[in-house]
Order: structure tokens, then C-alpha cells, then sequence
């Protein structure tokens, strides 16, 4: 069932990773790319990186791609089909996916599961989420039972609260300022 | 008398009561603002709400002065001192001044946009959290909050091109300023393990600093240079001050000023007790630096708010002069100095705002010859705010000087006592033509002061400030107790630390 679902997953993510290059409208292709994030995050929660996943639906596929179709309609690229079709940016996209696909390509090969889980055991001061956090026996129990995201929400809502809270008024300060200045007339 | 407890959820909100209130009162403001933004009406009836705000705080503050348990415990996000309260309350006395100051000015110059007072209180939220904060990531989201309003402030009159510079020097310094104070924060997170301000003090200890915590402690320093204009990190305050609206560069050169001092003497005396002798050679220089630079250069300016700048560059020096000694003594003529300074230059700034005219942003010495004759009340408040930033005698500014004296000459160090008095007197030279001007030299245009009072409201915040400078000049005893005790205070969790090593 599982890997069935990253079949799907993956599949999506690649077709609509080749419509994103190959779409003539960029409106539709910036579309196909939240496509391709939500994939992605859908794969992160396969691998119980569930906090990764939902940052990525909130930051890449929410904030980030709303910050390029605001790019998009106010430089108006639309009907600019054939100035993305010059040789030079093709050549440029050629070779930096051929030295992507360079590197990429040999590690995945190499890779196996046992290579991963011998590099995870050695370094398992860094990526032990448990050491990072909280050392006891109990937080330990608490990740098992909340996976990552509680270990995450613990702190920040308990100790950082104050923070967290703070970094909202923070927004609201901006926010207010950039539409005072952004208005037509004082 | 309910004591809370601040280690548990419901105690942190009541221990940031002042803060939770004046948050949510913002939102409420902002929320009116929303509805009604259209006339001169609206933006007065956002600046009593403003004013209402900041009196609900001071409640909220005096609330939380009597119920805060005695012994808070360490490793809070905030702290619970005399000190914390006494900057909060002189933030809110100089805020409430400058939003009286900014009812008259703003329909003056024609500024009717409401969200003005909104952005003010905001940028008071801010300010109250950089001077409770006893976390660095407080200090910094504080810090940040405040900086964010008032860029928007200083670039409030988009009218004017002097303004837009005026904002956008200021954002882009601040941008460079926050980066150092963030790699500073950075660096002392890395050398100590924590960001609590009170656990650095004791984890640092009476030890040698390494490099990592010197690095970080030299780029905190200069972080805060920037904010309250300490030379050689000054160059912005001149063109801010003159192109923001009058009442924002009053906000400024007090409030904002207060709370960097608050926050700086917070983290080096509590986080970097144990290494006073590390310190203490940066504060000298940077203080030595701003009062003979500031003095000297405030001689040479025409404009008058341009004068102010520097005379404000020359006051950080002094500040820093209290804050250089180290002792509980310093710590209290550092927060008796900051009201001095707050109200005098909150009186002075309004006072400018009034005589300055449309369309020409400088004030200059020859636009308030002969003041005294066609305005004689608005002469003698400036006058007396003169002598009180000069530090004459029968002022709050000599008794501020003569403290922050006697704290230097206590620490057996009089170079810089030296060097305070002679640059004072130096200031004479720009602050005494002011009075000559308005006293003694003929008026050249008498019609230029003909509608240009006081406004109504930023009368009551000229005459509260005025009264405060003589009443306290001769009588200072209340005020200098509250600044003792707060310095206590301080001492008194520095002390904790002590015991716990």
C-alpha cells in the first residue's frame, strides 16, 4: 500500500516536474510547480519527516510560489513566449542539469540502505532528533508516541512561547508598515 | 495582593500584562483605524485611543510593580525587576509625549493617515519587550519590532524626499546594525550553550571570555552603538532626525534611546559581569568618541534639529559614561540621566515641530530670532530646555551630570569625569545662541509666528516636561530613589548568579 502510494506520488511529481519546463504559459507552469511541491511533501510524509512535509506545503508550495506569481503577473511575462526560446537559456539549462544529473546519478547508485543506515548510526549525535532536543527517557517515549513535529511543538510552545508570540506582533508591525507606505496618498 | 507565579503559562502572561494589554489595545486601534481613516476627526480620535493605550499599560505596569513575586526565580523570558518597570514607565511617559506632540503636527503638514498612532504603539510594544526581556531572542524580536514601526515612522511624510531618505537610511543602517546584533547573539549562544541573559552571566562566570564570547560581545556592543547613536556608529542620526516628522525623531532620540541604554546595561551587567575588564575599554572609547565628536560637531550645524542630532550623539557619550563605571551607582545615574534627557528632549522636539513651517524643514537660528517677543511662553520653555541639555543648575540635566560624576569620580577614574565636564562645557557654545537668538536679536519676519503655536495637546506635553525639568532640577529626591532601587534591583540578580556559581 505504501509503496504504492509513492509510485503515485512520484509519478505525479515527475510528470508535472516536466510540464513545469515545458508549459508555454508561465502562469500555468508556476501552477504544475505547487503540483510538484505537494508530491514532494506527500513522499516527506512517507518517510515519517512529517514536519519537513508540512513546512514544505507552507513555505514552498504556499509562500514561495505566491511570491513567484506575484514576480510573474507584475513583470507580465506572458507574452513573452519567444524570448525563453533562445539557444543560450536552453544551453545554460541543458548544462546545469547535466552536472545535477552528473552528481546525482553515481551517489544514488552507490547509495544503499545499509551505506544510509551505517552513515545515520554514525552520526547520530547531529541527527538523532532526540539528542538534539531533550535527553531524558520520557522525551524519547514522547517522540515515538507524537512523532517529530511534538518534539518541535514542545519547545516552541512551551519555553519559546513567548518568542513565538512576540515574532507575530512582529509580522503585524511589518505588515501595517508596508501598506502605509504602499498607499496611494497619506 | 495576588502573587502569580511566572514559570507557568498563566503567570508569563501576567507577568507581560503591560505588554499583553498594549498589544491587544494596538489591535483594537487598528481596528477602528480600519472603519474610520478618512478626516482630521478620525486620525485625532486614533491619537486620544493611542493616549488611552499607553494610560492602560501604565496601569497594567503599576499592577504588576506590586503583585511580582520577590524572588521570580532564574531562567525566565522576562524579567521581574525595578528596573524593567522604571524604563517601562519612563517609555511610556515619553511616548505619550510624543503622540501628544504628533496631534497638532501631523494635521499641520497635512500627514491625516491614522495608522500613524497604530505604528507608534506598535513600535512601544516593541520597546517594552527590548527593556523586560531577559532572553536574547526577546531582546532581538523586540528590538526588531520597534525598528520595523519606526522605519515606517521616519518615512512617514512621503510628501517630502527628506523624509523617504530619512526612512530608508534609517532601514537600511538598522538592517546592518541587527545583522551584527544577531551574529553577536549567535556568538554568545555559541560560547555559553544558552540565551538567557541571567544564564550567561553564570555560565561565563568571573572566567577568562574566549575569543567566541569576546567576538560576540564586541558585535552586541556595537549592535546597540547603532541603535542609540553612539559614534562612530552615529553617521545616520543627523539626516534621520532632520528628515523624519519632527514628533518621530522626538520618539527616537528618548524612547528608543532608553530602551537600547536599558537593554545594553542589562546584558553587561548581568551576562558580562564576571568581565567588566573586557568591556570597559569599548564603552570608554565609544564614550570619549561621542561626546567629543558630537560636541564638536553640533557646533558647526545651522539647523536646529540637526543641532539636536548631534546634542543627542553628545548624550549618548555621557550615558555611556554612567554605564562605564560598573557599580550599582553608575546603573542608577545611567536611569536617572535617561528621564532627564527623555523629558527635556521630548519638550524640545515638540517645541521645534511648532516653530518649524511647512516646506521648509530647517529651523534655523535666524527663524527664532525675536521668538521671545511674539511668543514669550514657547521662548522660555525652550530656553529651559536649553540650559537642561547644557546641564545648568536648577535643572534635571546638572542634577543628571553632577550623579553621573560622582559615579565616575566613585570608581577612582576621572579621565572620563574630565572629559564629561570640558565637552559640556564645549556644548555651551551651541545651546546658549539658541537663547541669545530668541532673546536678544531683533525678530526678521514677525508674521512667521503668527499660527505657529502650540497645538492644544502638544501644550499639556511641553508644560508636563518643562515642570518635570525644575521640579526635578531642585527637587529630585523621589526620582532618584525609583532609579536607585532600580539599580538595586539589578544588582540583586547579578547577585543571584553570584550565589549560584
Amino acid at each position: 500500500m505504501v509503496e504504492a502510494v509513492f509510485w503515485f506520488f512520484a509519478a505525479v511529481a515527475i510528470v508535472s516536474a516536466l510540464l513545469v519546463v515545458t508549459m508555454r504559459n508561465p502562469i500555468a507552469s508556476a501552477f504544475w510547480l505547487v503540483c510538484t511541491m505537494l508530491c514532494l511533501a506527500g513522499i516527506f510524509f512517507l518517510l515519517q519527516a512529517q514536519f519537513i512535509g508540512a513546512i514544505q506545503i507552507l513555505v514552498y508550495a504556499g509562500a514561495v510560489m505566491v511570491l513567484f506569481l506575484f514576480v510573474i503577473m507584475l513583470l507580465n511575462l506572458g507574452r513573452d513566449d519567444a524570448a525563453l526560446k533562445r539557444t543560450p537559456t536552453w544551453f545554460a539549462a541543458v548544462l546545469l542539469a547535466g552536472v545535477l544529473a552528473s552528481q546525482l546519478v553515481p551517489a544514488l547508485i552507490r547509495y544503499s540502505s545499509e551505506r544510509l543506515a551505517f552513515e545515520y548510526t554514525r552520526s547520530a549525535v547531529l541527527a538523532d532528533p532526540r539528542m538534539v532536543f531533550d535527553s531524558t527517557l520520557s522525551a524519547a517515549q514522547a517522540t515515538l508516541e507524537r512523532g517529530v513535529p511534538g518534539d518541535i511543538a514542545k519547545p516552541l510552545f512551551e519555553h519559546y512561547l513567548v518568542p513565538f508570540e512576540l515574532t507575530s506582533i512582529l509580522l503585524l508591525a511589518a505588515i501595517v508598515g508596508a501598506v502605509v507606505l504602499a498607499k496611494r496618498r497619506i | 495582593m495576588i502573587a502569580f507565579d511566572p514559570t507557568t503559562p498563566a503567570g508569563t502572561a501576567l507577568a507581560l500584562l503591560p505588554e499583553v494589554v498594549l498589544s491587544a489595545a494596538s489591535l483594537v486601534v487598528l481596528l477602528v483605524v480600519a472603519w474610520k481613516h478618512q478626516g482630521p476627526a478620525d486620525s485625532r480620535r486614533a491619537g486620544w485611543l493611542a493616549l488611552a493605550s499607553l494610560g492602560l499599560t501604565a496601569l497594567a505596569l503599576v499592577w504588576v510593580a506590586a503583585n511580582a513575586p520577590e524572588e521570580p526565580g532564574l531562567g525566565l523570558m522576562v524579567a521581574l525587576d525595578g528596573f524593567r518597570y522604571f524604563a517601562s514607565a519612563l517609555i511610556l511617559l515619553v511616548s505619550a509625549g510624543s503622540v501628544l506632540a504628533s496631534l497638532g503636527y501631523l494635521e499641520r503638514e497635512r500627514l491625516v493617515a491614522p495608522e500613524y498612532y497604530v505604528l507608534v504603539l506598535l513600535a512601544v510594544v516593541g520597546l517594552l519587550f527590548m527593556v523586560n526581556a531577559q532572553d536574547l531572542i526577546v531582546l532581538f524580536l523586540g528590538l526588531e519590532t520597534m525598528s520595523v514601526a519606526v522605519y515606517v515612522l521616519a518615512g512617514y511624510n512621503r510628501g517630502s524626499t527628506y523624509s523617504a531618505e530619512a526612512g530608508l537610511k534609517y532601514f537600511l543602517i538598522g538592517a546592518f546594525a541587527s545583522g551584527f546584533l544577531l551574529y553577536g547573539i549567535a556568538l554568545v549562544y555559541g560560547a555559553s550553550g544558552t540565551t538567557n541573559i541571567v544564564q550567561i552571566g553564570a555560565q561565563f562566570g568571573e572566567a577568562e571570555l574566549s575569543l567566541m564570547a569576546k567576538l560576540g560581545l564586541g558585535m552586541l556592543v556595537i549592535g546597540f552603538g547603532f541603535k542609540v547613536a553612539a559614534v562612530p556608529f552615529h553617521m545616520w542620526a543627523p539626516d534621520v532626525y532632520d528628515g523624519a516628522p519632527t514628533p518621530v525623531a522626538g520618539f527616537m532620540a528618548t524612547a528608543v534611546k532608553t530602551a537600547g541604554f536599558i537593554a545594553l546595561a542589562r546584558v553587561l551587567y548581568t551576562s558580562f559581569q564576571g568581565s567588566v575588564l573586557v568591556w570597559q575599554p569599548i564603552i570608554f572609547a565609544l564614550a570619549a568618541a561621542s561626546m567629543v565628536l558630537g560636541n564638536l560637531v553640533a557646533l558647526a550645524q545651522k539647523s536646529l534639529k540637526r543641532m539636536l542630532a548631534y546634542s543627542s550623539v553628545a548624550h549618548a557619550g555621557y550615558l555611556l559614561c554612567a554605564l562605564w563605571p560598573g557599580t550599582p551607582l553608575g546603573m542608577s545615574s545611567l536611569t536617572f540621566y535617561l528621564v532627564g534627557y527623555g523629558v527635556t528632549s521630548i519638550a524640545a522636539f515638540a517645541l521645534l515641530g511648532a516653530v518649524g513651517r511647512d516646506g521648509e524643514r530647517d529651523v534655523t537660528l535666524g527663524d527664532i530670532a525675536g521668538l521671545a517677543e511674539t511668543r514669550p511662553w514657547m521662548a522660555f520653555a525652550l530656553s529651559v530646555c536649553m540650559l537642561s541639555l547644557l546641564g545648568f543648575p536648577g535643572t534635571i540635566g546638572f542634577i543628571g551630570k553632577w550623579y553621573i560624576l560622582s559615579a565616575l569620580v566613585a570608581s577612582k577614574f576621572p579621565l572620563l569625569a574630565v572629559l564629561l565636564v570640558l565637552t559640556s562645557l564645549v556644548s555651551a557654545g551651541y545651546y546658549m545662541p539658541v537663547l541669545m537668538a530668541m532673546y536678544m536679536r531683533p525678530s526678521r519676519a514677525p508674521m512667521v509666528f503668527f499660527d505657529r503655536g502650540l497645538a492644544g495637546s502638544a501644550r499639556v506635553a511641553v508644560a508636563v516636561g518643562i515642570i518635570a525639568v525644575l521640579a526635578l532640577g531642585v527637587w529630585p529626591g523621589p526620582v532618584l530613589q525609583l532609579a536607585n532601587h532600580a539599580a538595586e534591583s539589578l544588582a540583586q540578580t547579578a547577585g543571584q548568579i553570584v550565589a549560584r556559581r
